[in-house]
């Protein structure tokens, strides 16, 4: 077949690529519905799909209130808006990791919240058209996938204001791998508190 | 064509050949449409057209009546300026367009829309900064990059994607520009020329995911 000389390329496949890239560089994999899931979550993001109304006063939907509009609605109603507070928390803790540490609210928060979310959803019985793991797995791992994300990020946006302290911070806050490994390329082995050594 | 034009058109893409150590392709000259020729085919505006029908490439350059009358009357060679930058740009896009899809074809590769956009991007900030740099003793100035990369508008409505295209392109080029800048052209020695040379034509041979990758590795 002709090679075609100026190929088409969409949002979905130019993050499937970077998802891709990311994930093979943090050695982090998955299954392909979980993956697609991911690819779909960024492009939507990156559109501004999916995410509810914000209450008058809001620039967003907080996600405890959410949590909390979740658990009052209705069976489908309820799975939609875990979805929302999940698919939210991750993208914002992925994706706007280095931003969130210079707000009020951290990411621990969001990615507590967005696990405990999927987690719940998990175990939904409504039929969102995903394969049954797929929320699982996204709450298991929400961290790995948040650091899939927050590569792809600057990936993206090349931008890159990792700084040192931004990074040490996120390590202590979340504990995420991805952190750590960009603290060891600096030449910082970071160590927990209490672990008596110095860094 | 209006009289000085085909010269013009033709010293920007031997230009670029040269720059990018390219081999000396067709006159792009031969591939220029009017607009009335260039009507049943999409878009609009000062374009680059391109068809393809299985191993068959056709390429076309549209630039529109005004582009072709502002350069007529001021040419850039001569003295480039406020007045005709911005007739200038759009020319040099789309020679830039045709001699990169050229080299693309000649070495079978594949190219995106974004990825033309920003080597088009990268090719006017460098054929503007050589064409200024003779005519005003070697001096670059640092407004420039803010003239072409932040003061540019979209002449003919766009879709929201070829917008955010345009945009990226814009943003990507001007981070790579301030490094090529910064890097070669501050300072007098003639070596940086060299320098500057290589660097450009190691970045024109890369594919998007490596341009990418190389603006996103340079320091902030």
């Amino acid at each position: 077949m002709a090679l075609k000389l100026v190929r088409e390329e969409s949002p979905m496949e130019f993050f499937r690529e970077q998802l891709e890239r990311a994930m093979e560089h943090q050695r982090v994999s998955t299954s392909a519905f979980t993956e697609h899931y991911l690819v779909s979550l960024l492009a939507g993001c990156v559109r501004g799909d999916g995410l509810p109304a914000p209450d008058p006063g809001y620039d967003e939907v907080p996600l405890a209130l959410l949590y909390a509009q979740a658990l009052r609605a209705s069976r489908h109603e309820r799975a939609r808006l875990l979805r929302a507070m999940g698919d939210s928390a991750l993208f914002v803790s992925g994706f706007f990791a280095d931003s969130l540490n210079r707000t009020l609210v951290d990411l621990a928060y969001y990615r507590a919240m967005g696990g405990q979310a999927y987690a719940r959803l998990s175990r939904e019985d409504a039929n969102l058209g995903y394969a049954p793991d797929v929320f699982g797995e996204l709450s298991g791992r929400f961290t790995e996938f948040a650091d899939v994300l927050s590569e792809v990020s600057e990936a993206s946006r090349l931008v890159s204001d990792r700084s040192v302290l931004q990074l040490y911070e996120r390590w202590v806050q979340t504990g995420s791998r991805r952190a750590a490994v960009l603290l060891a390329e600096k030449g910082i082995a970071p160590v927990g508190p209490g672990d008596g050594r110095p860094h | 064509m209006t009289p000085p034009l085909p010269g013009l058109l033709l010293d920007v893409q031997r230009r670029l050949e040269a720059l990018y150590a390219l081999e000396t392709q067709a006159p792009v000259t031969d591939f220029v449409l009017t607009e009335e020729e260039a009507a049943a085919y999409p878009g609009g505006g000062s374009r680059t057209l391109v068809t393809q029908d299985g191993d068959q490439v056709g390429l076309g350059v549209v630039l529109e009546r005004e582009t072709f009358a502002l350069l007529a009357g001021a040419d850039p060679r001569v003295r480039l300026d406020q007045g005709n930058l911005g007739a200038f740009c759009t020319l040099t896009e789309e020679v830039s367009h045709f001699v990169y899809l050229h080299f693309c074809a000649r070495t079978s590769r594949s190219v995106t829309q974004l990825e033309l956009e920003l080597q088009a991007e990268v090719d006017k900030y460098l054929t503007t900064v050589f064409l200024l740099c003779l005519q005003n003793d070697g001096a670059v100035s640092a407004r420039l990059r803010d003239l072409l990369f932040h003061r540019y508008r979209l002449a003919v409505p766009l879709s929201a994607e070829q917008v955010e295209r345009y945009r990226a392109a814009s943003a990507l080029a001007y981070r790579y520009c301030s490094h090529l800048e910064s890097r070669y052209l501050r300072g007098s020695r003639p070596s940086r020329l060299e320098d500057l040379a290589r660097e450009a034509r190691r970045f024109y041979r890369l594919g998007q995911r490596e341009k990418l990758e190389r603006i996103a590795d340079l320091p902030s």
